[in-house]
C-alpha cells in the first residue's frame, strides 16, 4: 500500500509530501537522482501543559489539498484550541522546498508555546539506507548543514549539500544522532519533547544517521496567529548551496510563495484552454491535475520525463515509449516547447545504431542496456504527431538524422522469413519474441517516418520505407491474427519467460488505439477486446495486463483500464468509456494520483505512484471523451490509420 | 534444527534483521528471501545481489549457520507467509522498516507490522539500530520488547 502524498517541484527539483504534511523524501539535482529522505515535520510544545504535540499526530484532523491550478501543497490541521497549516512549494526558479507554517489560537485563552521543526535527512540516499549522514549548525549563517561525507571535511568536499535554515531565526537548535536517547547528541526527535534544546553544534551517524531541530518561542493571544518558514536549499557543493540559500532568503517568503503560485497559474492557462467540457468536475479536475503533474516529472534542463518519483519499484528514469506518450499527451494540450525539449533529449541520447535502450538517467546516461524495439518507432511516431501539431517543418528537418537513424534500425531488424521484427523485452521488461504491440509501434512508426522522409524531401526513403510498413502491417495479420481474434506474441503457448502464454496481453489494444494499424471496429479487433475482458476476474474489477501476471501478485491497472477506455471511445461506446473510467476515478489516489496497480483484493494503490504515463493517456482519452460528448471536431488532427492511403 | 526466515530488500533495516538472526541463532538454518516485485530482469538481478551479498554477510558473522538463499515474484504480503509456511520456519526476523523507511516520521512501518500478524509464528522486528523491538511468540500473546522508545517518535 502507498501512503497519500503530494508533489511539489521545478523540474530540478522534486520532492514529496505525505497527507500527514511530513514530507519525506526530495531528489536533487535531478528530479530522478539523488534520492534524499528528509522525514521533515512540525509540532507544538504547551508550555504549561507541558504537552509536546506532532502535528502528524492523530490528535489533529489533517487534510491536505493543492492550491487551486498549482503545484503548491496546503496541509491543514485542526484540533481544539489549534489550527495549523503548512504550505509546501518549490519555487520555480530557486531549487529548494520552502516550508510555510502558520499556528492559531483558535481557544479563548493565550497559548505559550514552543513550535518546533525536526527532519532526519540522509542526503543521496538510494536504497533506504541511512549510512554516514552529517549534520552541524552553522552559527553565523543560523542554519543547519548536511551532507553526506567525511565528518572532519565540513561539507566542503561533498557532492550535495543541503542547508536547512528557519525564517524568522529560530530561538534555538539541535543537531543529534538518530535514535540517541541520552547526553549532547540526543536525537532532535527526542530532544524537543521538553519544548527546549541542547543546542549541540554538531553530529554524525553511522548507519543510522543525524537529525536536526529548529525551534521557535511563541506566545499567542486567542484568536492571533503567527507564521514561520523552514527552507531545505540544496547545493552541488557547500558553496552553491550557500549561495542558493541567500538567493531564496532575498526574498520574503510570502513573495516566494506569491511567485510560485503566479508562475503555475500563468502556465497552467495553456492547459485549461484545451480543457474539454465533460460535464464532470471531478473528470476535468483529474485532467488538469494531471497536465501539472506531467510537468512536475519532466526534467526542465533535459526534457526527459521520468516514469514515477518511486524506488519501489525504481522509476526514476525516463523510458522513452512513456516519454513520448506524455510529450504527446503536453503537445495535445498546448505545450509544445515541453515536447520539443524532450524530442531534444530523444536526439542526443540515440545510439549510433539507432536504439534507445531500455531507460536512461534524465541527463541521457544509460541506466539499463535491455533493448525493447517498440520504444525506437515510438519515438518517430511521436514526431511526426508533433509536426501534425505544430506544422513545425524546421524541427523535422532537425529531427531528420534521428527519424533516419531509428527508422533503418526498424527496417534493419524485420526477420526476411517471417517479416516481423523480434524484440529482446516486451513493453512490460518481462519476455521477448515477436510481439504484437511492438510489431504494430513498428508498423505506425515506418509509416510516420515515411510520412517524414516526404516533408523533408527524402522520396526515396519515403517509398522505401512505406514499402516496408505494408509489408509488415500484412505479416501482423498472417501471425497475430490466430483464430479470429488477435494474439500477442506469434507462437502465444511456447514457454515463456514468466507467463504462461502470451494470447491475451491489454497491449494488444495497441494495434488499434495508438497506432490504428487495425481498425477498431474490425470484428477481429472486436472479439480480441472482448476475449480480453473475459479473461480477467478481479475481486474489485478493473482490468490488468495479463491473466498470469504476477507482478505485486497480479493486480488490475489503471493503465489497462484506460486503455481499453481508449479503445470504447474510439468505438463512440461511452456507456463503456464511462465504466472503465469510474473504475479509475475509484481507485485513484489523493489529488486524483493514478496509480500502476490497485491491490486485488483491497483496492489499495500499490506499486508505483503516479504514473506519468497513465496520466498522459487520461488527458488523451478525456480529450476524446470531450468530443465524443460534443461531438465537435479534433483539436488536432486525429493519429492516421496506418497506412498511406 | 531451527529455521529462521529473513526477508531482504535492501533497507537498512532488513541488513540489521538480517545480522540479528546470524547472531542470535547461529547454529540453525538460515534462509534469505528476496520477494522481487516482478520478473523483470532489473528486479531480479536486484533480488539475485541482495541475497548473494546478505549470504556473505551472514557466513563472516556465523561460520556454523547454514544459509539458503530463495527469490520469489510477486507480493510480499502474500508470499512471505506462504514461504514461512513452506520452510516450516520457527522464527521470522525482519525489519521493521522497508526500503522507503522513515524510522523518525513513522512508528513502524505499517506493512512490516500487519506482516507480522499474517506470519502464525513467532516474529522479531528489527529496528535499524539492530535493536529487536517487537515479538509475537504466538498467534494471541505479544511481547512488547521496547515499544515505548519508538512510540516517542512520532
Amino acid at each position: 500500500m502507498i501512503p497519500d502524498f503530494g508533489l511539489v517541484g521545478n523540474g530540478e527539483m522534486l520532492a514529496r509530501v505525505r497527507a500527514d504534511g511530513t514530507m519525506t523524501e526530495a531528489y536533487y539535482p535531478s528530479i530522478g537522482f539523488f534520492r534524499h529522505i528528509i522525514q521533515s515535520q512540525f509540532g507544538v510544545y504547551l508550555h504549561g501543559r507541558d504537552e509536546c504535540l506532532w502535528l502528524t499526530s492523530p490528535d489533529f484532523h489533517v487534510e491536505q489539498r493543492y492550491l487551486e491550478d498549482t503545484n503548491v501543497l496546503a496541509t491543514t490541521f485542526v484540533r481544539p484550541n489549534l489550527w495549523a497549516q503548512i504550505v509546501d512549494f518549490v519555487h520555480p526558479e530557486f531549487s529548494g522546498a520552502t516550508r510555510m507554517l502558520e499556528i492559531r489560537n483558535t481557544g479563548s485563552t493565550p497559548l505559550k508555546l514552543a513550535i518546533f521543526h525536526a527532519e532526519a535527512s540522509s542526503v543521496e540516499d538510494h536504497k533506504g539506507q541511512f549510512g554516514y549522514n552529517v549534520a552541524y549548525f552553522n552559527r553565523l549563517g543560523y542554519h543547519a548543514v548536511r551532507y553526506r561525507g567525511h565528518p572532519w571535511d565540513n561539507a566542503v568536499e561533498s557532492q550535495i549539500v543541503w542547508l536547512i535554515s528557519g525564517e524568522p531565526e529560530p530561538t534555538s537548535f539541535q543537531c543529534g544522532v538518530s535514535f540517541e536517547e541520552h547526553g549532547e547528541h540526543l536525537d532532535a526527535f527526542v530532544d524537543v519533547r521538553d519544548g527546549k534544546l541542547k543546542e549541540n553544534r554538531y553530529a554524525f551517524g553511522d548507519p543510522t544517521g543525524t537529525t536536526t531541530a529548529l525551534l521557535w518561542e511563541r506566545e499567542l493571544a486567542p484568536g492571533q496567529s503567527t507564521k514561520i518558514s523552514v527552507f531545505f536549499v540544496p547545493g552541488m557543493n557547500l558553496f552553491d548551496a550557500e549561495d542558493a540559500l541567500e538567493r531564496v532568503k532575498g526574498r520574503h517568503p510570502d513573495q516566494l510563495l506569491g511567485d510560485t503560485v503566479g508562475y503555475w497559474r500563468h502556465w497552467l492557462e495553456t492547459g485549461k484552454r484545451s480543457l474539454p467540457n465533460l460535464d464532470n468536475p471531478r473528470l476535468e479536475a483529474l485532467y488538469l491535475r494531471s497536465i501539472l503533474l506531467l510537468k512536475l516529472l519532466q526534467d526542465r534542463k533535459y526534457g526527459s520525463f521520468i516514469a514515477a518519483p518511486t524506488l519501489e519499484p525504481d522509476y526514476r528514469y525516463c523510458w522513452p515509449r512513456d516519454a513520448v506518450y506524455e510529450a504527446w499527451a503536453l503537445d495535445s494540450c498546448g505545450y509544445h516547447e515541453e515536447a520539443r525539449l524532450f524530442y531534444k533529449w530523444c536526439q542526443r541520447t540515440q545510439m549510433w545504431d539507432g536504439v534507445w535502450y531500455q531507460n536512461h538517467y534524465t541527463d541521457g546516461r544509460r541506466h539499463w542496456a535491455g533493448l525493447q524495439m517498440d520504444q525506437i518507432p515510438a519515438v518517430i511516431w511521436g514526431a511526426w504527431e508533433h509536426f501534425q501539431l505544430t506544422g513545425n517543418r524546421s524541427f523535422l528537418v532537425e529531427m531528420w538524422p534521428t527519424i533516419e537513424r531509428a527508422a533503418e534500425c526498424v527496417v534493419g531488424r524485420i526477420d526476411p522469413k517471417l517479416g516481423l521484427v523480434y524484440s529482446e523485452q516486451d513493453l512490460w521488461e518481462e519476455t521477448g519474441g515477436y510481439l504484437s504491440y511492438t510489431n504494430a509501434a513498428c508498423v505506425a512508426g515506418l509509416f510516420a517516418g515515411s510520412r517524414i522522409a516526404r516533408e523533408v524531401g527524402q522520396e526515396t526513403d519515403c517509398i522505401r520505407w512505406r514499402d516496408a510498413a505494408e509489408r509488415l502491417k500484412k505479416a501482423v495479420y498472417a501471425h497475430f491474427l490466430q483464430d479470429g481474434s488477435f494474439v500477442g506474441e506469434q507462437q502465444p503457448r511456447r514457454k515463456f519467460h514468466m507467463r504462461s502464454d502470451y494470447d491475451l496481453d491489454i497491449s494488444n489494444v495497441g494495434l488499434a488505439v495508438p497506432y490504428r494499424v487495425v481498425p477498431a471496429d474490425s470484428p477481429e479487433m472486436i472479439r480480441t477486446v472482448q476475449r480480453i475482458e473475459a479473461a480477467v476476474d478481479y475481486p474489485i474489477e478493473g482490468v490488468g495486463r495479463y491473466a498470469s501476471d504476477l507482478f505485486v501478485g497480479g493486480n488490475p491497472w489503471s493503465l489497462s483500464a484506460i486503455w481499453l477506455a481508449l479503445y470504447f471511445a474510439e468505438m463512440g461506446d461511452l456507456k463503456e468509456v464511462n465504466r472503465q473510467l469510474d473504475w479509475c476515478l475509484k481507485h485513484a489516489m489523493l489529488h486524483d494520483f493514478l496509480p500502476e496497480q490497485s491491490h486485488k483484493q483491497t483496492g489499495t494503490p500499490c506499486s508505483a505512484a503516479p504514473l506519468g504515463w497513465s496520466h498522459a493517456w487520461i488527458i488523451i482519452l478525456l480529450q476524446k471523451v470531450g468530443r465524443l460528448l460534443r461531438s465537435t471536431p479534433a483539436l488536432w488532427p486525429e493519429p492516421e490509420i496506418a497506412s498511406t492511403k | 534444527m531451527t529455521t529462521t526466515l529473513v526477508p531482504i530488500d535492501g533497507s537498512q533495516s532488513s541488513q540489521e534483521a538480517m545480522k540479528y538472526a546470524a547472531r542470535s541463532r547461529p547454529q540453525g538454518d538460515l534462509l534469505l528471501l528476496y520477494v522481487a516485485p516482478s520478473a523483470r530482469m532489473a528486479d531480479l538481478e536486484r533480488g539475485k545481489f541482495l541475497l548473494e551479498n546478505s549470504r556473505r554477510q551472514c557466513e563472516v558473522i556465523a561460520r556454523n549457520v547454514r544459509i539458503q538463499t530463495r527469490l520469489e515474484i510477486g507480493d510480499p504480503r502474500t508470499k512471505l507467509p506462504e514461504v514461512a509456511a513452506d520452510s516450516d520456519a520457527d522464527l521470522v526476523v525482519m525489519g521493521a522498516y522497508g526500503v522507503n523507511a522513515l524510522p523518525h516520521a513513522d512508528r513502524m512501518h505499517p506493512e512490516a507490522s500487519e506482516l507480522s500478524e499474517e506470519m502464525h509464528r513467532p516474529v522479531v522486528l528489527v529496528l535499524p539500530t539492530g535493536q529487536g523491538i517487537f515479538s509475537r511468540t504466538t498467534d494471541n500473546e505479544c511481547v512488547d520488547e521496547e515499544e515505548e522508545q519508538v512510540a516517542g517518535r512520532a
